[in-house]
């Protein structure tokens, strides 16, 4: 016999000794068990799977609002408090309880708890409702979805519109502050018409131009006196070959007046170099005064060039002209001379009044160009604040008008894109019960049943049959150094069996419990013909 | 008392008279010769004696072995019979085989004669186990002198009525010499009757008994004394005083530790073995301590 055959023996053995002990208790309580099993109506359960979407901008456009940008393992971790919020529950207590106060707390609660929630996935997950009716199970959580998808969606577009209306009197505020700015700028501009950085480059050119002619004017003016001097002095010296007839030792008159050109170009030509030589130690060739200087002595260079040739020119015809016409020619010369010296005197003046109010002109120049550095820091704080508040008002009106946007998005579109669930199947009356669960209420009797038999098992292994020897082992310790054999009686002992009443009623209760049970089940299943007064305990399917 | 000890060379008390049995002279064992098969497979013994026709001068009724004179014995169920059992237990077999070597061996290191056969209450097998012991310790190989059952029940008398019939000696206080030596059918085995309750052998004389067992341990080498059930007569409380060892008989599931406390009282020491009748089976068939 092998440890395992003996083992097995040894508990079928114990087992068969404490039969009833186990049996009565799982009879017992399986009978009633089935009795109430028999009696529960079926139940049915009606499902609706929903789905967690990620509301994001790639799904909804730049009119996402930000604090809805949640992860989908974030919305689902408060999907079941959202859905069994008190105004979605209430949505079905007349669904349940056509008598029912939605408004009723304790009627809200006894219907939260008849919800079911059930998380499928990371991004799924389901509600049902067990009720006796299919159809009544089926719409109410239909009805549960329908109001949470709504509640859900109105919560929604209640924020985008709080932000929308807020962003939109940020907006108006942000183009108040820059209509100031622009208002105060263009104050300022015309408080200061003069001296505006834009005109920094036409003043210096102006200032620059009149510097230029009020030069050539005083240069002008200057030559000329220079001139009367040489034209006196030319006249005194012409009057007296003018009586005689010097021939050609004296110079005929076109000589003369080559000459005089000849010496006025050459004095101009060297007061030019001067001036010169004086801005080239100052400035470069490159500087405008420069330039224009050296404009100037090309010019009278040229002056000088062609008064040379003038006066050869003369000096030939006068060679060539040795009639007494050069005496009426002289006299006609001087006269000529007088009005010439007249005109440079005039022209002295009319020169030397043109720089005294060109130096007037500069000098208002100079006064403009000193105040524009003042003018151009104002007016840049002023453009600086005028550029902000362009940009807060652009950004503001940007913000507000994708508030706009994502208002009217939510408004309009299918809830399914704007609160993140989406509702893929929804709840159908069920065809097949779905509980409840008879086999689970008899497994527990019979686990209950055995639970307890064991419980007295123990008890009367503590209480009643700790004293009793059951095996070899039992006696070894009570006598020490004997040899303890077991055998199996030999022979049918004078002894009488003892606990044959208890079999027979524990047998007799057993077999009852069990023909109950087994009774109650084949009416329920339809194994064997309910009895008229048998009904009333049976539902179901019978 | 003083366990295996000699014969007394002092003369038996008055009232003990004892005869040894006019049997047939039992024959020499063979001491060291093959070894003996087991009794489960008695048959094949070749000087198992005629069964059935033994028969004492006093008439006795002849024991129902006649179909398997080498078989265990059981007690029938009316309690009056013995009846054997050709084909016990391989397990059975091996229990009162060793219960048996057991017994031999402490005798040879400790020279004792008699030992006790005990147990709490009637029912446990006991009288069943006292034969059977006997019947092993009568074929053991190598036995030197025969064995003796002792009746020590002066109330049921049980053992005397199996062996000697209702009319057994001494029950219906005639005449006849009690108690008394018989011979038995089984092989070796000689019984002595239970004294009446007149007798000198009751539970006022323990002396009277020690003197006895001194004195048939002269001429039998092992004696088995059938007890009576200790807690229910108090003579089974001075046999179990009056013997040298104590083989206690109980039975699983019945008895409990308080009443094999009881029954063994102060003479634990004394216990060579214990036999547990009805264990369940495949338990342990020996536990030694």
């Amino acid at each position: 016999m092998s440890g395992l055959s003996a083992l097995v023996r040894k508990v079928a053995a114990a087992a068969f000794e404490r039969r009833w002990i186990f049996a009565v208790p799982v009879a017992t309580l399986l009978a009633p068990a089935a009795l109430y099993v028999v009696r529960l109506p079926d139940t049915y359960t009606a499902r609706v799977g929903i789905s967690v979407r990620q509301v994001n901008a790639e799904r909804v456009g730049v009119a996402l609002p930000t604090m809805q940008d949640f992860r989908p393992e974030q919305i689902l971790a408060t999907a079941r408090d959202r859905v069994l919020q008190a105004p979605n529950v209430a949505a079905m207590v007349p669904v349940l309880w056509p008598k029912g106060n939605p408004k009723d707390d304790w009627t809200i609660e006894r219907a939260r708890a008849r919800v079911m929630y059930d998380q499928a996935g990371d991004a799924r997950f389901s509600l049902s409702i067990v009720d006796t009716s299919p159809a009544r199970a089926a719409e109410a959580v239909n009805t549960l979805v329908d109001a949470f998808i709504e509640n859900e969606r109105a919560a929604r577009v209640a924020v985008v519109e709080r932000r929308r209306d807020f962003l939109e009197a940020e907006a108006g505020k942000a183009r108040e502050a820059f209509d100031a700015v622009l208002a105060e700028k263009d104050a300022f501009r015309r408080a200061h018409p003069d001296t505006m950085p834009d005109q920094r480059e036409t003043i210096t050119s102006d200032l620059h131009r009149i510097e230029q002619e009020m030069r050539e004017r005083e240069n002008d003016a200057q030559r000329n006196r220079l001139m009367v001097p040489e034209v006196d002095k030319w006249m005194k010296s012409a009057v007296p070959a003018a009586g005689t007839d010097a021939g050609r030792a004296s110079l005929s008159a076109d000589e003369q007046m080559a000459q005089l050109k000849l010496t006025s170009a050459q004095a101009a030509l060297d007061q030019a170099s001067r001036q010169l030589a004086e801005l080239r130690v100052k400035y470069t060739d490159s500087y405008d005064r420069v330039q224009l200087a050296l404009a100037q002595v090309q010019l009278l260079e040229g002056q000088v060039t062609r008064a040379k040739d003038e006066l050869d020119a003369a000096k030939k015809r006068a060679d060539a002209d040795t009639s007494s016409r050069r005496r009426a020619d002289n006299q006609e010369l001087m006269a000529s001379m007088r009005t010439f010296r007249d005109s440079l005197v005039a022209e002295e003046k009319a020169a030397r009044a043109a720089v005294d109010e060109l130096r007037a002109r500069a000098a208002d120049l100079s006064r403009r160009l000193g105040e524009i550095p003042a003018t151009a820091d104002a007016l840049r704080k002023l453009q600086t604040a005028l550029e902000g508040a362009d940009q807060t008002r652009l950004r503001a009106e940007e913000a507000a008008r994708n508030a706009r946007v994502a208002a009217d998005f939510y408004r309009n579109a299918d809830p399914a894109e704007t609160v993140g669930f989406a509702v893929e199947s929804r709840a159908i009356p069920p065809v097949s019960p779905s509980g409840p669960s008879r086999t689970r209420w008899l497994a527990s009797a019979v686990a209950l049943g055995l639970g307890i038999g064991y419980g007295l098992h123990v008890l009367r292994r503590r209480y009643v049959d700790e004293d009793v020897v059951a095996d070899a082992d039992d006696l070894a310790d009570l006598v020490p150094g004997a040899l303890v054999v077991s055998v199996p009686m030999l022979g049918a002992g004078p002894a009488r069996r003892r606990g044959a009443w208890v079999d027979l009623v524990c047998g007799a209760w057993v077999v009852v419990c069990i023909g109950v049970t087994a009774f109650a089940l084949g009416c329920h299943r339809g194994w064997i013909e309910t009895p008229s007064w048998f009904r009333p305990f049976v539902a179901g399917r019978s | 008392m003083s366990a295996g000890a000699p014969p007394d060379p002092d003369p038996a008390p008055e009232h003990v008279l004892v005869t040894p049995p006019p049997v047939e002279a039992e024959p020499v064992p063979d001491v060291g010769a093959r070894p003996e098969p087991a009794p489960a497979a008695p048959s094949s013994r070749e000087d198992a004696p005629p069964p059935s026709t033994v028969s004492t001068p006093y008439g006795l009724a002849p024991v129902d072995v006649d179909a398997a004179p080498a078989a265990l014995l059981a007690v029938s169920a009316d309690g009056a019979r013995l009846v054997a059992t050709p084909q016990p237990e391989a397990r059975t077999a091996d229990g009162y085989l060793r219960m048996t070597a057991r017994i031999l061996l402490e005798f040879q290191k400790q020279d004792l004669r008699s030992i006790g056969v005990v147990s709490a209450y009637e029912g446990e097998g006991r009288t069943a186990a006292a034969v059977n012991l006997a019947v092993c310790l009568g074929r053991a190989k190598g036995r030197v002198g025969r064995v003796l059952l002792v009746d020590g029940d002066a109330r049921r008398r049980a053992l005397s009525k199996m062996f000697c019939g209702p009319d057994a000696p001494g029950a219906d206080g005639e005449g006849r010499p009690h108690p008394m030596l018989i011979g038995t059918a089984l092989d070796g085995v000689d019984l002595m009757t239970a004294p009446v309750l007149d007798d000198g052998l009751t539970v006022t004389s323990p002396a009277a008994w020690i003197a006895t067992f001194r004195e048939l341990g002269a001429m039998y080498p092992h004696i088995v004394v059938d007890c009576p059930a200790v807690l229910e007569n108090p003579e089974g409380m001075v046999l179990r005083e009056c013997v040298q060892q104590i083989v206690l008989v109980a039975r699983a599931g019945a008895s409990t530790r308080t009443l094999v406390r009881k029954t063994l009282g102060q003479t634990a020491a004394k216990v060579l073995g214990v036999i547990l009748n009805g264990a369940p089976p495949g338990g342990a068939t020996e536990a030694w301590r």
